[in-house]
């Protein structure tokens, strides 16, 4: 059973197509690393593949359930937006405990996720501070806390790194890995490359609706024959059309 | 230290926010709809009783004396317009939009100036054509050109003096806020008591029977701002005062003066001032304020941080209503329980998320005081309680759950929570805090109201049903027709208000069958005569017109209509109270069983698009 599947998965707004025919097998326990330009079309496909949005046509399943019932598919994911979701009137531990609350998960049970994740994130000693107050990397700590809180099977991180510091880059980083090592699958919408280069098993490149391109980095970048030594940046830039912009010194 | 040219930046300063005021309210066409009608209406309204007692009016033997209680009236709507300003300054509008690239760019006093200035633009959008109507029809009445200059200029004041002091205040408020945890943590609490005192004083100004327990506006009379009558009077046949026209200049330029020197000093200590953090207990005051140092941290603050906080995470949403938590029941649902205690915890810290809801409050306030007048105040005001409270029981924490939940509305839809569960915990504040205060407050104006007691009885089973129906009709209109633009142009704090299309919704839905059960209860003889009107009455003349222009089917069912007029006429009054108010409450049930159902289906199907 793969951890999510996709079929023909499109997804139109009026005459606009958003994500057109995309098919993705990602096996359980793997970092599917998704990337592609500004409006490709990346949120519209985690937006299907959380529920949030219909798909036009084709279908998809996470963990086995279709994304047809928000019911069946909800217990099993979690989600980071782009936009950490939180709310600027309560404290970290009160956002937390709301979500667990929503999740019903045990209040024991949460109780020690909740502490454990907030040391783990150097948060504690901030966490009975309004969320008006957070810096925008705090926010984005709390965002991944609360998508990890109940032990999803499938994490979708949308620009998990962005805005925080190196430390709290790092420790991100060291989750998705320790996430995956638990077999949990994570995929990770995100422009940082190198991150996707470290942690990824798995890259699909997204243009313009379609996937253009896919594999294990180390086979995507063996793929460029430019003859020189090629990375996973080049191939992004290839297979979107922006070599030429965006490395001038290839010409 | 200011900057020279500060009143020039001041000046643009104060011009763009307008614009931007201007420009927000042009994106929310309903808002615009509304201040279009009612400042029209009410310069229509003007210039309609001044055309229609002009002959009067100059046939009256001059000079004119002007009595005290105009003085007073005017000083009354002078402390009225400066709670306003205030109120406004305090929950929206102090701080400026960017306030870090502003407070590095020009002074503070700049800025300062800037937002008066821009709250005067504001307030002059209301005022201008009121004030022009009221001038052209001096000048045309009286025939007193002197007119043109004096009364726009005695109004130009009278909102200056009103927007620098209500702007002093509303800063004072607002670094009360940042400074002290105390006022911080009971906002709410101050805040309502200072508008029920100041509506209070207000209405028993202005409503009471002249002469009764000796208030009057003629009270205020001594106030100087009150004299801009007779700065507006030079030249027209009102006698006015020399020393009180020099009086309300010289108490002009004190105002200016002395006002501008506290905002800037004001201003200076909000905006560079280190907010406390009314959350945090108050042994930890210090650690907060230091932590606090910038509203908004940076990363290496945390990075930094050794952990001191504490480690119980279970139930701490709940814990922060305090004694509000025996508000949630504890036999709801965990997630139920959660949203609700998330619903009264934003409220309870976001108060500005009421502001909406101040509007049928005041027209409630209004319509009890504008009976008073006649004498009936103790009759209307169970009926006005019956309707309100409800409304509001519904309207704060449901009738936009979407748009209340912003950018965590993606985590909310995918949190596993059912949608039955969800609407539940909407409904349940609203539910528990106006389900009794309803009832009891309805018996308590009962008591006092000419009503019998079984009326009475029946008006608080009525208050009841409307809390039941209104807390399930919400959040399905709210579902329906969300809104999740901001109400005001500035800052991460802006409210979501409900759309105003599922606020007239909503009023029509609920206090639609409310009205008729209320009237049916206490006038049967009016509901009586109102259907029988629209019966025999407008609906025929309705469908013969349609007839008359082509429209098929319609002429004979005017027949059926002409004859059921009678038919209602003839019905005894105990039948008009009996089916009256059980139809409406029966329709109310029934309603609210289907409005919560198609709610948390509503929930589980909706699209972020």
């Amino acid at each position: 059973m793969y951890a999510i599947e996709t079929t023909d998965l499109t997804k139109r707004y009026g005459s606009t197509t958003a994500v057109e025919e995309l098919d993705l097998a990602i096996p359980e326990g793997v970092v599917y690393g998704f990337l592609g330009p500004n409006g490709a079309g990346k949120t519209t496909t985690m937006r299907m593949l959380t529920t949030l949005t219909t798909p036009t046509e084709g279908s998809a399943a996470i963990a086995g359930h279709s994304i047809g019932s928000r019911d069946d598919v909800v217990d099993h994911i979690g989600y980071l937006p782009e936009e950490p979701p939180l709310y600027d009137e309560l404290t970290g531990r009160e956002q937390l405990d709301y979500i667990a609350g929503l999740r019903d998960v045990p209040a024991e049970q949460s109780d020690e996720r909740i502490g454990s994740l907030l040391d783990r994130f150097d948060l504690a000693a901030d966490a009975d501070d309004r969320i008006s107050t957070y810096s925008k990397g705090m926010k984005q700590k709390t965002g991944i806390i609360q998508a990890l809180l109940h032990e999803p099977d499938v994490v979708f991180l949308d620009e998990p790194t962005s805005g925080l510091d190196p430390r709290a880059a790092r420790t991100v980083r060291n989750t998705i890995a320790e996430l995956v090592a638990g077999d949990t699958t994570v995929f990770l919408s995100t422009h940082i490359l190198p991150v996707v280069a470290e942690l990824a098993n798995e890259v699909g490149v997204l243009y313009e609706g379609s996937l253009v391109a896919e594999g294990p980095p180390d086979a995507l970048t063996e793929r460029m024959e430019t003859g020189e030594e090629s990375t996973l940046e080049d191939v992004f830039l290839e297979v979107t059309g922006g070599q030429e912009d965006a490395a001038p010194e290839h010409e | 230290m200011s900057e020279s040219g500060w009143l020039r930046h001041g000046l643009r300063i104060g011009v763009v926010e307008f614009r931007r005021t201007a420009r927000g309210m042009r994106r929310h066409k309903g808002r615009l709809a509304l201040l279009v009608l009612g400042v029209g209406g009410w310069s229509l309204m003007i210039a309609g009783l001044g055309v229609l007692f002009a002959e009067p009016l100059r046939s009256l033997d001059t000079p004119i004396a002007l009595p005290a209680a105009a003085r007073g009236a005017v000083a009354l709507a002078w402390v009225f317009g400066v709670y306003i300003v205030g109120q406004r300054v305090l929950s929206q509008h102090s701080h400026v939009e960017g306030e870090a690239g502003m407070l590095t760019t020009v002074s503070a006093r700049s800025i300062a100036t800037g937002l008066v200035i821009a709250e005067l633009f504001r307030a002059s959008s209301y005022l201008l054509a009121p004030v022009l109507v009221v001038t052209g029809l001096v000048v045309s009445v009286f025939g007193t050109p002197l007119g043109l200059a004096t009364i726009p200029l005695a109004a130009g004041l009278f909102a200056l003096t009103a927007a620098v002091v209500g702007s002093g205040l509303g800063y004072a408020g607002a670094l009360l806020v940042a400074r002290s945890r105390f006022v911080a943590r009971y906002k709410t609490i101050i805040g309502v008591a200072i508008m029920t005192v100041v509506f209070g004083g207000y209405a028993a100004v202005v409503f009471l029977v002249p002469g009764e327990l000796g208030i009057g506006p003629a009270l205020l009379a001594w106030l100087p701002v009150g004299w801009y009558v007779d700065l507006a009077a030079i030249g027209s046949p009102l006698t006015f005062s020399t020393s009180r026209v020099a009086g309300v200049l010289i108490a002009t330029l004190a105002v200016l003066g002395v006002g501008g020197w506290a905002i800037e000093r004001l201003t200076t200590a909000l905006w560079f001032a280190d907010p406390v953090e009314p959350t945090r207990d108050e042994a930890d005051a210090d650690d907060a304020a230091s932590a606090t140092a910038t509203t908004t941290r940076t990363d290496t603050d945390t990075a930094t941080r050794t952990d001191t906080g504490s480690t119980g995470g279970d139930g701490a949403l709940t814990a922060a209503l305090g004694r509000f938590e025996a508000m949630i029941p504890a036999s709801a649902s965990r997630p139920t329980r959660r949203v609700a205690a998330k619903a009264l915890v934003r409220t309870w810290r976001n108060p500005s998320r009421l502001t909406i809801l101040l509007t049928p409050v005041v027209i409630a306030v209004v319509s009890v005081f504008n009976a008073a007048q006649f004498g009936a105040a103790l009759a209307v005001a169970p009926v006005a309680i019956v309707l309100l409270l409800p409304w509001l029981a519904g309207a704060t924490f449901g009738l936009n759950p979407f748009g209340d939940e912003g950018a965590v509305l993606p985590a909310t839809l995918t949190g596993g929570i059912s949608g039955r569960a969800f609407v539940r915990g909407l409904a349940l504040p609203g539910l528990v805090a106006g389900l009794p205060l309803t009832i009891v407050l309805t018996l308590a104006a009962g008591w006092f109201s000419p009503y019998s007691p079984l009326a009475v009885a029946s008006l608080a089973v009525l208050g009841g049903v409307l809390v039941v129906a209104a807390v399930a009709l919400a959040p399905v209109i709210g579902m329906r027709i969300p809104r999740f633009s901001t109400f005001s142009v500035r800052g991460s704090r802006d409210v979501v208000p409900p759309s105003i299309t599922a606020g007239i919704v909503y009023t029509i839905v609920l206090v639609g069958p409310g009205v008729v059960a209320a009237v049916a209860l206490v006038v049967p003889a009016l509901l009586r005569g109102v259907l029988a009107a629209l019966g025999s009455g407008l609906v025929p003349f309705v469908l013969r017109w349609l007839g008359d222009r082509g429209v098929p089917l319609v002429t004979v069912p005017a027949g059926w209509f002409e004859g059921l007029g009678p038919a209602i006429r003839g019905l005894a009054t105990i039948e008009v109270r009996a089916v009256g108010y059980a139809l409406p409450l029966f329709l109310l049930l029934v309603g609210g069983f289907i409005a919560y159902h198609a709610a948390a289906r509503r929930f589980g199907t909706y699209e972020i698009t």
